[in-house]
């Protein structure tokens, strides 16, 4: 094996610029997979790291009324190996706040005391002083400091109590449904309250998971106060201001101090657990520890740690990352397949006097082995380090476009590199090479001694050439075939077709190469599309213009204290809403003709309570919304909708370019309006396409009191998207109807926002929301508005439009970088195998020529070749790349259903391009070569 | 009346050291319907001679006329048509195209002139070098003698001015090997088909009417065989 090996090294030695490629070949690979690799841990760590700086690296939390059993339990869960971190957070009580703190701070000032290292496991940090040490020291969220004025050191007295429930006035003692405490991060948005849990009476003490009550805005029969009050002083050490997951409860934000001798009552426990393979484990683990306390998982941190999985972005991701890196072993496996296919038939020859002086078929087939071990050995961590330094400096380039979508991540985008993951990316390379080199070391030992000794490098005969050149002695029809070829390109034709129909191998190497380079072209065209619709999804569509007004007014409030009368009460809600929509058109109009407006149009927005019959709802978005809500007394399904009174200009162009007369929306009687049929429906992380309506029909606008009807609205048309001043698609059912019909009739049970759109005529649109601001100022004041006025936005879309260009940058880079690289394989790859069976044929070409094929024959017969290559090349390679797409569709589906499938055409026309100018060079380049060639010593050539 | 004419001819290969003077100052005529043969060991010149008569190299310096005609004053496409039409070459290694059966290779020098095949010459070489039957063989399929056989019926095929065989019988055992000469011998006889043939068996060059000794890339020896 010593002679063989050496025989290996002076071989890769004397053949310099084929072991460069190959090697080159394989450090692609290794730089690839290490890269796409490393951009996956890092990104997973990059989104750990934030999540752990902002809520803490907790992975499940215990919380109990019964905070006594919990914190002892706590002290006992340090003792066991599978906790490896324990932080606790205890009631201590309730502090009073004036009004104006209230805005800021919540209805109270939760005060709780914390054990264990809520630092790390709570991601509490001090943006000011530090954290509590000893008893009667506090940490205060920031507001104290920025609007109270207090100052690190002051001692502060907080007028403290304990949370009881009362029964509102008018109500009898019955208990009223509260939320459980553990679902403080949910979001349940029905137009019912959610579900009662757990029940509460008058009387009963309320904890930190206790939302506040209030019977008239919830609608039930509790309210709340604070009972046994006293003065309790805390020296200031520390302000935070970022709320984590525990500093946010129900009634405030929290306050932070320890070993406080008040702590009481509830209590919440942070765990972090060694070890644990599902989220099961981790419950599991937690109540045996907590019996009897409620757990909440955090599955954020969770799935980072690759506990919890789900069908989400997560899986599009990890999808994503596992086709690429199939297309790159793809890609790699076939450069350096072809790189020792073409090393090996070139060296046939001294295959075979090696093995007629003794060599065994084991001993030729380990010599190419071994060459590919060594061109491996060297590769591998070359191709490591590139792809290492490339995420490296990619990543540093990306870090602020990172920080700004992230509005400024307290985390840096740094590499992780996973040893794991490298070994994996090193393992994969060294299999691709080792598989790409099996067969040419197969045929290496497989081969005919006496044939391969006496091998010229001439083209190897079919059976079916055989039989081909044996039919073709007719005289009358000797040089007649040559198909359509032989028609064009004349005796070169003639040539090439033989050649084509009769050799065996029929540059099936620079075929496949072709296919793969359209493959890998059109996957990063896939990429690219697909990506950029997910990011279009998550930023929900243009908006209507450049900046835009958004006004709330409250008349809701002061309508609701008017009347009891139903009637009345609609009555005073149509004639609210009429107002409203005269103030908003005045307003328009002035902001219309502000210097550098360009009015694009405004609508009134709200939302009701729709009951529909199930006819009229899409499946999906019956499944999707959970619908089957019963509101006593009436049938039908019930859902929120979206209504939007669209400004009259902009509905008429908008149903007019639905084929729709405008007038048949004004219409005595029952309102009519436009069904939106698509919406996207976001259930958790996953976005959807769905179909919401499938039907016209009759809607009921529920009423907003019991005692109200409801109000009829006539679906007379479907549309799938809505006018383009209301944006992108939304969320759930969405009806337009005309802004006259706000003159006559309020069909929303909430505030309107109205939402005026501009562009600036000369691009200035910094400038324009500057007027328009000042404008509205002077507008929606309470002199002129004879409402209050809730809130009012200025949104300058253009700018930003520059942190979602950001975005888009990042996208841009990678995938831009995702196609040069992979076009420059591609592209390395067809030279490579055109070149190389051009140059191997030199003496066949040699002896054509000295019987007299000119340089316009030899020419037209290697284009018509390599024409055929082509042909042959691309359509396979076509065919795989929908399918690729469609792949990478599916899983970008995962997280977007009715994203639609589309081919990236332009990427088609790059492929088609770079095939052409590909073949082009790698011919242009091969013939030179021939044509240098001297012909004599082509012909001497063995 | 000579036919082709070879006036000083010279082929030098690298520079500087590596410099090697292949032929040097070589001039002599071959008449019309001559067989003459050119010997010499091996490195002395005789392969690149032959291959500067036929045109398929350039020279350093001199000329080659061929019925008066400079052939290295024509481009390389006129070369390629020159090739064609008025030189047949024979090679030591046949040198036939792989993809290509017996017919089509012997009649690839007139379809790329764009000519239509004398089909009764055709059938006349055939049966002379005894391939009928073989016509729809591949190379592959044929033995080196008959390999040789399709080269020299290539070579003819044309009825070129001049055929060049450039070791003919080299790569064959020897009952191919007379078998070939007499074939190149014949072929001048009865067709008076010129003929250079390069070898470095004495006994071959015999059957010659002439031979032209070359050793260092100089004529060294040129007689007339009487018989």
């Amino acid at each position: 094996m010593k002679g063989l090996a050496n025989y290996t090294m002076k071989s890769l030695r004397a053949n310099k610029v084929r072991t460069a490629v190959t090697i080159l070949g394989v450090a692609l690979a290794a730089a690839l997979l290490t890269a796409v690799f490393t951009s996956y841990t890092s990104f997973v760590n990059l989104l750990y790291q934030s999540e752990v700086a902002t809520s803490g690296d907790w992975m499940i939390s215990a919380a109990s009324e019964a905070g006594d059993a919990i914190m002892e339990e706590a002290h006992q869960a340090l003792e066991d190996p599978a906790v490896t971190g324990v932080a606790t957070l205890r009631d201590v009580g309730f502090a009073e706040l004036t009004e104006e703190q209230q805005e800021s701070l919540g209805q109270y000032q939760p005060i709780m005391s914390a054990e264990g290292d809520v630092g790390r496991l709570l991601g509490v940090k001090a943006s000011e002083g530090r954290l509590p040490e000893r008893a009667g020291e506090i940490m205060l969220f920031k507001v104290w400091n920025t609007q109270e004025g207090v100052q690190l050191g002051d001692d502060i007295t907080f007028s403290m109590g304990t949370r009881v429930a009362v029964a509102a006035a008018g109500q009898g003692e019955e208990s009223a449904p509260v939320q459980d405490g553990t679902e403080r991060a949910g979001e349940p948005t029905a137009f019912e309250p959610e579900v009662a849990s757990g029940s509460i009476a008058p009387g009963s003490s309320l904890d930190s998971s206790i939302g506040y009550l209030n019977a008239k805005q919830d609608e039930g029969d509790l309210d709340e106060r604070l009972v046994d009050m006293h003065d309790q002083t805390y020296q200031v050490v520390g302000f935070y201001d970022r709320v984590g997951y525990g500093m946010s409860v129900g009634v405030g934000t929290v306050a932070l101090t320890v070993d406080d001798p008040a702590a009481s009552g509830y209590a919440e426990a942070y765990l972090t657990l060694a070890d644990m393979k599902t989220a099961d484990e981790v419950e599991r683990t937690t109540q045996a520890l907590f019996p009897g306390a409620s757990t909440t998982l955090h599955v954020a941190i969770l799935r980072y740690m690759g506990i919890v999985s789900d069908t989400s972005m997560w899986t599009t991701f990890s999808g994503l990352v596992v086709v690429l890196a199939v297309i790159i072993i793809g890609a790699c496996v076939s450069l350096i397949f072809n790189a020792f296919n073409i090393s090996v038939a070139e060296r046939m020859k001294q295959f075979g006097l090696l093995c007629s002086v003794g060599a065994t078929r084991g001993q030729l087939r380990r010599t190419v082995l071994l060459e590919a071990f060594v061109v491996a050995l060297i590769g591998i961590p070359v191709g490591m380090a590139v792809g290492l330094g490339g995420c490296g400096i990619t990543f540093a380039l990306l870090d602020p476009a990172f920080q700004e979508l992230a509005g400024g991540l307290t985390v840096p985008f740094t590499i992780e590199a996973d040893p794991w993951m490298l070994g994996i990316s090193a393992a994969f390379t060294l299999v691709a090479v080792l598989v790409s080199a099996w067969i040419p070391a197969q045929r290496a030992s497989h081969m005919n001694i006496i044939e391969a000794i006496r091998t010229t490098g001439a083209a190897r005969i079919s059976k079916r050439g055989e039989l081909r050149a044996a039919k073709a002695t007719d005289p009358r029809h000797l040089w007649r075939g040559g198909g359509v070829a032989g028609r064009v390109f004349g005796m070169g034709g003639k040539l090439a077709y033989a050649n084509r129909k009769r050799s065996k191998t029929k540059g099936r190497a620079a075929s496949v190469s072709l296919a793969l380079a359209v493959v890998l072209l059109m996957t990063a065209g896939s990429l690219t599309t697909f990506l950029f619709g997910l990011i279009d999804v998550a930023m929900g569509g243009d908006p209507a213009g450049e900046v835009s007004v958004g006004v709330r007014l409250a008349q809701d409030r002061e309508i609701r204290g008017d009347s009891a009368d139903p009637a009345a009460l609609q009555e005073a809600r149509n004639k609210a809403l009429a107002e409203e929509a005269a103030i908003f058109q005045g307003a328009y109009d002035e902001f219309a003709v502000l210097p550098h407006a360009d009015p694009v149009g405004w609508y009134l927005a709200g939302e009701a309570t729709v009951s529909l019959p199930e006819s009229m709802v899409g499946e999906s978005f019956a499944q999707d919304a959970d619908l089957e809500v019963p509101v006593q007394g009436h049938e039908g399904l019930f859902a929120r909708a979206r209504i939007c009174y669209v400004a009259d200009p902009q509905f008429d162009e908008y149903v007019r370019g639905l084929g729709l007369d405008p007038e048949a929306f004004r219409n005595e009687g029952v309102p009519r309006a436009v069904g939106i049929t698509q919406a996207y429906g976001n259930n958790g992380s996953v976005y959807q396409l769905l179909q919401v309506l499938k039907e016209k029909g009759i809607m009921q606008i529920m009423p907003a009191m019991a005692d109200e009807s409801a109000l009829p609205v006539e679906v007379f048309a479907l549309a799938e998207k809505a006018p383009a001043v209301t944006g992108g698609p939304g969320q759930g059912i969405c009806l337009i109807v005309p802004m006259s019909l706000a003159y006559h009739v309020n069909l929303l049970d909430e505030d309107p926002l109205f939402r005026s759109y501009f562009d600036a005529t000369d691009g200035d649109h910094e400038q324009l929301a500057q007027e328009l601001s000042d404008a509205g100022h002077e507008l929606f004041n309470a002199d002129r508005i004879p409402y209050t006025i809730s809130f009012v936005t200025y949104n300058d879309y253009q700018a930003e439009a520059d942190s979602n260009r950001m975005l888009a940058t990042v996208v841009n880079v990678f995938c831009l970088l995702f196609t040069v690289i992979l076009a420059l394989i591609a592209m390395a790859n067809v030279f490579n195998t055109v070149t190389n069976s051009l140059i191997l044929r030199r003496r066949e070409f040699a002896v054509m020529r000295s019987v007299g094929l000119s340089n316009g024959q030899f020419r037209r017969m290697i284009v018509d070749e390599c024409a055929t290559f082509g042909i042959v090349g691309f359509i396979p390679g076509l065919l795989i790349s929908v399918a690729v797409s469609f792949m990478l569709w599916f899983m970008v589906s995962q997280s977007i259903e009715g994203l639609p499938f589309a081919l990236p055409w332009g990427y088609l026309g790059i492929a088609v391009v770079m095939t052409v100018l590909i073949m082009g060079i790698s011919v242009a380049y091969g013939m030179h070569r021939c044509k240098a060639d001297n012909v004599v010593e082509a012909l001497r050539a063995e | 009346m000579s036919m082709l004419d070879v006036s000083h001819l010279m082929k030098v290969y690298g520079e500087g050291a590596s410099k090697t003077i292949a032929l040097d100052d070589v001039s002599f005529s071959v008449d019309e319907g001559e067989f003459a043969a050119i010997v010499g060991s091996s490195g002395s010149g005789k392969s690149t001679l032959l291959h500067l008569m036929g045109g398929v190299d350039r020279p350093t310096s001199g000329n080659v006329f061929l019925n008066g005609r400079d052939i290295y004053a024509c481009t390389d496409d006129e070369l390629a048509v020159f090739r064609r039409r008025e030189v047949g070459l024979v090679y030591q290694f046949y040198n036939l195209v792989p993809v290509l059966n017996v017919v089509e290779n012997m009649t690839l020098p007139v379809v790329l002139d764009g000519r239509p095949v004398n089909q009764a010459r055709l059938a006349s070489l055939l049966d002379t070098l005894g391939l009928r039957g073989r016509e729809g063989h591949l190379p592959s399929q044929l033995s080196g003698g008959q390999q040789q056989r399709v080269a020299i019926g290539r070579a003819l095929m044309n009825a070129p001015s001049v055929v060049l065989a450039d070791e003919p019988t080299g790569n064959l055992d020897t009952k191919n090997s007379a078998e070939i000469m007499t074939l190149l011998r014949d072929s001048n006889r009865v067709l008076g088909q010129t003929m250079v043939v390069i070898t470095h068996d004495e006994e071959i060059a015999l059957a010659a009417d002439r031979i032209i000794a070359v050793e260092d890339g100089r004529i060294m020896r040129d007689e007339r065989i009487r018989r």
